[in-house]
């Protein structure tokens, strides 16, 4: 018996498969690279899966018990689903709507900051001019090598198929590659030393950060950034986790994507440089542990179970050819992963460090990497000890009823008057607003408790209706507050924070502030004895430090001494890539910073329960 | 002064002092009480369950924010902390309700949700045995055994260990244990609870009291 094929089609795009009847619809979606956004991978937790079913409606089941919780009656009546909640019914066609998914383009962080490190790469060239007499050839190389360059290496079995036909061409000279001054991995003809090129890449849960890099000079050529596409299966790491365990065949599928994205962002880069991809000889990755391991095509299995220990913390050397997607690099290229330092502090947060000079060892600094997780590392006299904050998504605009991404017509800041409760707001490029980004929330929450509107408990304060017409209710109770009536707005409906995003971002701050808390707490020192606050990601570099300190999200830092670094786990990722010191650096960093788990702190709940109130 | 009035004064204050998240007053107030005739179970369940079932059903109309329920619960706690060894020792064969084996299963150590279900579970005249976090499906099952226990609860916050639940409840089958399951925690819903085949899932403390009451008159699912 054959299962009947049902064509389903999907608006606005019109894409249309034939399927079988039953096939679960989200992951159908996530299958033909249709994005729905989603937080929970599939499990019915977040309920933003959300579908319009135009066909076929009357054929699926009821909606669920979870499918009735995030939708309303109105929503069902018009045939809203979930799509994770859906399979495709036995008719003979179905149609699926996508609610729309806002602009594409997105400022995905920091082209920007210079690195200021000495270039001193992993692979070098040398060109070797060839004598008519010579017998061996290789030997004759490599004695060069040694001779003129000082360097004593071997020569693996790529470079030596090379050499041949690089001898005949080369005809007076030919060029090695030399891998971590060891082994000659790539032999050319003539000389072409001054084609030396590696890419570094910041691997996000949510985004990609790939740079192009002379490796020569050390500069940066080009930057190239797009979404992470795993997040089809879920946009945080734990979902990822239990969608790579739940079956055979899906770690592969998580670490193809992955690959695939990488390397059009690579083949992006090569054309806007003006370059051939055969000159990129090495990659360097930094990441979050599971990032990492998925790159790797590691099963981060040990990352879903306590105490979440760490297969191995050392960088990986890969040759490309061992991936199981061909990267638009030299044959004979490598890459090269930074090292980790606990299940929940991975590559990412050793290359941020990295990224960030101490002044002084004797005075205590404090790295932040704000993101899905944040990361924080207080370092001192002493060494370093971390630890991760489940800070969610809300600073990068997600979990947030009219949150987006950083991107164009998004809301970045926002002000109130105390007075009138006027609101005027701000977006990035000064089109109409679609949404509200990670800053623009921070900065609308501070001015929400600034003028009273949100207590300090982060409720909506009583009686509010009467002074504004901005406060919308139900049954009387104030739920949201209206930043931008729909008439302003690119989206059709008024743009606003509710009484949940409040809830989302009191989640979010009490996270990192609790982490901050207690890692100084098993340091015995306090606010007072830090001597700067070094805060990294892209919520960092556009929030204003006021918003952040009215809501009481980092300790009581002075102003003057919280600086901003955007990518820092992108820059210390090109700092690994152009200097085998530094790259050392980063090993022996790994190793002697100390991992705090702040689960198991008996003062976690009391602190969390506390930070969520604002100051 | 009738005792009447007493009373509510007692309530009175006692609420009082949770709206203050004052747990020092609380406990006082709960010590003073016990002092002048209130029943240990009468404590926990005419007063503090009371405030947290409102507390459980005002986070959802939004009444009271969330980190407010957290410390709220956090403060009802400390009284809890108090009170329940008190209605343990009152407890006997007859008057218990049942026996209850809960815990965070292997692999999460997430139990600040799970410590206040033990609490309620106790205060609602069960004999809970706690085995903490990161509980191993072999010591959930030494357990039924040991205490002879009628209900196995577990929990889990994280997704991935969505799978140790499911890995406990097919144990249960396997050894054909006559005992009955619930479960409950951030990752769960009632759509897994079916598919594991738990007989029951708990939205929060109370609703689990609830569900658990049920269970033990042989009601599972709704």
């Amino acid at each position: 018996m054959t299962k009947r094929l049902v064509s389903v089609s999907f608006q606005p795009s019109g894409r249309t498969v034939d399927v079988p009847a039953g096939t679960d619809l989200f992951r159908l979606m996530a299958n033909l690279g249709l994005k729905h956004s989603n937080t929970c991978g599939g499990k019915g937790k977040c309920g933003k899966c959300k579908v319009k079913i135009e066909e076929g409606f009357h054929a699926l089941n009821p909606p669920t018990e979870t499918e009735l919780k995030h939708l309303s009656p109105e929503e069902v009546g018009q045939g809203y689903r979930l799509a994770c909640a859906v399979r495709v019914p036995p008719v003979p066609s179905f149609s699926v709507r996508s609610p729309s998914s806002g602009p594409s383009t997105q400022i995905l962080q920091t082209e920007g900051t210079p690195v200021y490190v000495l270039p001193d790469p992993a692979v070098k060239k040398y060109a070797i001019h060839l004598s008519q007499s010579g017998l061996f050839r290789e030997e004759y190389i490599l004695s060069e090598l040694k001779e003129r360059y000082g360097v004593t290496c071997r020569m693996d079995y790529t470079a030596l198929t090379m050499l041949p036909a690089a001898i005949e061409r080369g005809k007076t000279s030919v060029t090695c590659t030399v891998y971590c001054r060891k082994t000659v991995t790539a032999i050319e003809p003539g000389d072409t030393t001054g084609k030396c090129l590696g890419f570094a890449v910041d691997i996000g849960t949510t985004k990609l950060a790939l740079y192009l890099v002379d490796l020569n000079s050390g500069k940066e050529l080009v930057f190239s950034a797009s979404p992470n596409p795993q997040v089809l299966y879920g946009d945080d790491v734990m979902s990822r986790i239990s969608f790579a365990m739940a079956r055979k065949g899906n770690l592969i599928i998580l670490q193809k994507i992955l690959l695939k994205e990488m390397a059009r962002l690579i083949s992006d880069c090569c054309v806007n440089a003006g370059i051939s991809p055969n000159w990129i000889y090495e990659g360097c990755v930094a990441g979050n542990t599971c990032m990492v391991q998925l790159f790797l095509g590691m099963s981060p299995r040990n990352l879903a179970f306590f105490p979440y220990n760490n297969i191995s913390r050392r960088g990986v050397t890969v040759r490309t050819g061992e991936l199981p997607v061909r990267l638009p690099v030299h044959r004979a290229a490598r890459i090269h992963t930074l090292p980790l330092i606990a299940g929940f502090v991975g590559a990412d947060t050793v290359a941020a460090r990295l990224a960030v000079e101490l002044h002084d060892f004797r005075k205590p600094q404090m790295l932040l990497d704000i993101g899905t997780n944040t990361e924080v590392v207080l370092s001192d006299g002493d060494g370093s000890i971390a630890c991760s904050c489940a800070s969610g998504p809300a600073f990068e605009g997600m979990h947030i009823t009219h949150g987006m991404k950083a991107s164009s017509s998004s809301i970045d800041r926002v002000s109130i008057d105390p007075e009138t409760l006027e609101v005027t707001y701000s977006t990035i490029d000064g089109a109409k607003p679609a949404g509200i980004c990670g800053s623009g929330i921070a900065s609308a929450i501070a001015e929400l408790v600034k003028a009273g509107v949100i207590g300090l408990n982060g409720r909506f304060g009583d009686d509010l209706s009467r002074r504004t017409k901005r406060i919308k209710t139900v049954n009387g109770k104030a739920v949201e507050f209206v930043l931008a009536w729909r008439h302003e707005t690119a989206v059709d409906t008024d743009i606003s924070i509710s009484q949940k995003d409040v809830v989302e971002v009191q989640k979010a701050k009490a996270a990192i502030y609790t982490g901050c808390t207690l890692l100084m707490k098993q340091r015995g020192i306090t606010a007072d004895h830090i001597e700067s606050l070094v805060v990294a990601g892209a919520f960092g570099q556009f929030v204003d430090k006021e918003s952040v300190r009215t809501i009481g999200m980092f300790p009581e830092v002075g102003n003057d001494r919280v600086h901003e670094v955007g990518n820092a786990a992108g820059t210390g990722a090109r700092i690994a890539l152009i200097s085998l010191p530094k790259r050392e650096e980063a090993e022996r960093m790994a190793r002697a910073t100390e991992y705090y788990e702040l689960a198991a702190d008996p003062a976690f709940v009391g602190t969390y329960a506390r930070a969520m109130l604002f100051p | 002064m009738t005792i009447r009035v007493q009373r509510e004064e007692f309530i009175r204050n006692v609420n009082e002092a949770i709206s203050d998240w004052d747990k020092e007053r609380l406990v006082s107030l709960v010590m003073e009480g016990l002092g002048s005739g209130f029943m240990p179970i009468e404590i926990t369940g005419q007063v503090l369950l009371p405030v947290l079932q409102k507390a459980c059903r005002e986070i959802d109309s939004h009444d009271i924010s969330f980190a407010e329920l957290l410390l709220l619960a956090d403060t009802i706690k400390a009284a809890l902390d108090i009170l329940i060894p008190k209605i343990r020792e009152s407890l006997n064969e007859t008057t218990v309700k049942g026996r209850v084996i809960i815990g965070t299963v292997k692999g999460d150590i997430h139990e600040l949700g799970k410590n206040l279900v033990a609490a309620v579970f106790e205060s609602g005249g069960y004999r809970v045995t706690d085995l903490g976090k990161d509980v191993p499906t072999d010591d959930f099952i030494r357990a039924v055994e040991k205490e002879k226990a009628d209900v196995i609860a577990a929990s889990t916050l994280m997704t991935p260990t969505l799978i140790s639940i499911e890995e406990l409840l097919k144990e249960v089958r396997a050894r054909k244990l006559k005992i009955k399951t619930i479960i409950g925690g951030w990752a769960t819903s009632p759509e897994f609870a079916r598919k594991v085949g738990a007989d029951a899932w708990a939205d929060d403390a109370l609703d689990g009291l609830f569900k658990l009451d049920r269970l033990m008159v042989g009601q599972n699912h709704d």
